[in-house]
């Protein structure tokens, strides 16, 4: 699930000279066009994105429309709860929410995680390297997803006011989450920093004169993008588990406000008789948009790196 | 090798120490704490509010209560749950060991047949079986055990209502060790499932990566049987790469039980964390966090020395070849 890039082992990756990342995303000839699993997970996080999207205008999650749980039919695509509300409405809505914080989760662990990384590869096995490193080591002390519930909860459940800004449930989710979710960057981020400060262009600026922040901001920074953006989708697939997993406990956004997670844990709840839809649309959508993010990563992942087929690992 | 993990065990003191000391202080100062979440008779009452301050400490200078509760730990007194007044270490003896034996099957489940399957498949690579089973473990990674497990419940629990542990059904392994297997066998099942998928794909990653060295070309050339071949060479070159995964693996296993043990209401650390946690009683949960971290520190530290044992190359060196990238 990740690419392992150890400073000692790895060797350097190969670069495709001057083409800017958006183009070599795009370049479709460069897309291995064979691989099945990879045009099947692109189809994944589409239909995923869709449902969050488009899907929300079908149907009113919050709405008593239907006496009490009824299968899917033409009318309730995924059935309906026990309240009567519309099982894919909610799905809808839910994966929404689900998108929204897990991509506000990794875009802002990366925001930190980016300089945290390039700043401890750049000063390799230096005092500022160690500091970080541990205070890394300090936040991974516990699995990511127990230190996030614990973040959490030490915030309170109440809205903060820190100055003018007002955090909401939704908000403080996505910093909590980022938070657990800054070592995994930042490693990832310090060993392909390594991997650059070991190639010579970066001894001859430094030889040049050019000084730190501009040889990091205008010229590692550039470099170490690819593997970062095969490491966010599956991230994103890791933000979708994980904020599915706090809501489905009941550290996520409050019920009447539906997310894939507490649309799973009510359905474990009230375990009705062969109301097997309600157990299992909304969790087949969570795994869509994981399936996808997961495929998608290493879709990139061969495009980017030139990653062979057995080298996802 | 001696000096290694002595400077890895003194590394894992130090961050131990760093997490307990920044819980202890993130949760003093939090705008949840304790000192803001009284409860509301106790609040409202300021006689009640300092008695209910000096009997948990709440009162004294707060470097003075965190060298109370570092010495505390020390001697393996972690305070008393706010919610009944038990003692937090007590109520952890009692939980922790479930969750052990639930960690450990699933890990026994995940790992011996994702390691068959992994070289299985990496001697078979290309073919439609390795094609199947790259779609399977894709999926079971992709599958979020809480959903799993909800879904056994729907589907499993309501045909075969012994195969699960909710409403009471939970047994003690020292009261009745065959009921509780087989209480145990499905959460184990569903908790080890991403576990299983990632063992299968990293030791095939690895093993592909192995066999395509001289040395076994070589080997082979000379005559070597394939089965002491994979045996004697591959496997053991492969197993070194796959270590690392395992902390990720680890990582997974703990959230995992948490996850699963809520839904099947197994009274393990697991389900005792997100209860403290829920009814925010804050020594209880900071007991629980210390000893997830003593375990998962300590399970990285037995991995460290599992290098050792399987690749004899570290033994002169002090340096580990490959660094961990996530955990």
């Amino acid at each position: 699930m990740t690419t392992v890039m150890s400073p000692t082992a790895a060797p350097v990756p190969a670069r495709p000279a001057s083409r800017p990342l958006v183009l070599r995303i795009v370049d479709v000839r460069r897309w291995p066009i064979h691989g099945v699993t990879n045009w099947f997970g692109v189809g994944c996080v589409v239909a995923f994105l869709l449902i969050a999207t488009v899907g929300q205008l079908i149907g009113d999650p919050t709405l008593l429309d239907a006496p009490g749980a009824e299968p899917p039919s033409a009318e309730y695509w995924f059935g309906t709860d026990t309240l009567g509300r519309d099982v894919f409405a909610r799905t809808a809505e839910g994966a929404w929410n689900s998108l929204t914080i897990s991509l506000g989760t990794v875009l802002l662990s990366l925001s930190v995680a980016m300089p945290l990384g390039m700043l401890a590869g750049y000063h390799y096995n230096g005092r500022l390297d160690n500091a970080i490193m541990r205070g890394l080591e300090t936040v991974q002390a516990l699995p990511m997803f127990v230190f996030v519930m614990f973040v959490l909860t030490l915030t309170g459940t109440g809205t903060i006011e820190i100055g003018p800004v007002t955090f909401g449930m939704r908000t403080r989710l996505i910093v909590c989450l980022a938070l657990g979710f800054v070592p995994f960057f930042a490693r990832i981020v310090r060993a392909a920093t390594l991997v650059e400060m070991q190639d010579d262009y970066v001894a001859m600026l430094q030889v040049l004169g050019v000084g730190r922040t501009r040889i990091l901001l205008s010229e590692i920074s550039v470099n170490v993008l690819p593997p970062m953006v095969v490491q966010a989708c599956l991230a994103m697939a890791i933000a979708i588990f994980a904020e599915g997993g706090l809501s489905f406990l009941g550290f996520g956004l409050a019920p009447p406000e539906p997310t894939l997670g507490n649309l799973i844990a009510d359905a474990g709840s009230q375990i009705l008789e062969g109301a097997w839809w309600y157990a299992t649309l909304p969790g087949a959508v969570m795994v869509l948009g994981i399936l996808g993010f997961n495929l998608l990563g290493d879709a990139l992942s061969d495009a980017l790196l030139g990653g062979s087929e057995g080298g996802a690992e | 090798m001696l000096e290694f993990m002595v400077r890895r065990t003194l590394n894992a003191i130090l961050v131990l120490w760093l997490v307990v000391t920044g819980m202890f202080f993130l949760l003093r100062l939090a705008p949840g704490s304790p000192v803001n979440s009284l409860p509301p008779a106790v609040a409202a009452d300021p006689l009640a509010r300092a008695a209910y301050e000096a009997e948990h400490g709440l009162d004294q200078n707060i470097f003075i209560q965190y060298f109370d509760y570092l010495f505390g730990l020390l001697r393996g007194d972690l305070g008393t749950s706010l919610y009944d007044g038990t003692s937090v270490m007590s109520q952890i003896a009692s939980h922790l060991p479930v969750s052990l034996e639930l960690g450990g099957l699933a890990a026994l489940l995940a790992m011996v047949p994702g390691f068959l399957l992994g070289c299985w498949t990496a001697t078979r690579r290309g073919s439609w079986s390795d094609g199947a089973v790259r779609v399977v473990t894709v999926l079971s990674f992709s599958v979020p055990a809480y959903w799993l497990a909800v879904l056994s419940l729907v589907f499993i629990g309501q045909r075969y209502p012994d195969m699960l542990p909710t409403a009471g059904g939970f047994v003690r392994f020292t009261e009745d060790p065959i009921a509780n297997l087989k209480v145990m066998l499905l959460p184990a099942l569903v908790l080890g499932l991403s576990t299983f998928a990632l063992v299968v794909r990293s030791i095939r990653a690895a093993l592909i990566d192995v066999l395509s060295f001289d040395y076994v070309a070589f080997a082979t050339a000379m005559g070597m049987p394939q089965r002491q071949m994979m045996k004697r060479i591959a496997i053991r070159n492969a197993i070194i790469p796959t270590l690392t995964v395992v902390g990720v693996l680890l990582g997974g296993l703990v959230s995992g039980t948490v996850l699963v043990e809520s839904v099947f209401q197994i009274p393990g650390l697991g389900q005792l964390m997100v209860t403290a946690f829920l009814r925010q009683d804050y020594p209880l949960a900071l007991g629980c966090s210390v000893f997830t971290a003593m375990i998962f520190l300590g399970l990285n530290l037995v991995v460290d020395a599992l290098y050792f044992v399987v690749d004899p190359r570290t033994r002169t060196s002090t340096q580990r070849r490959t660094a961990p990238v996530m955990a």
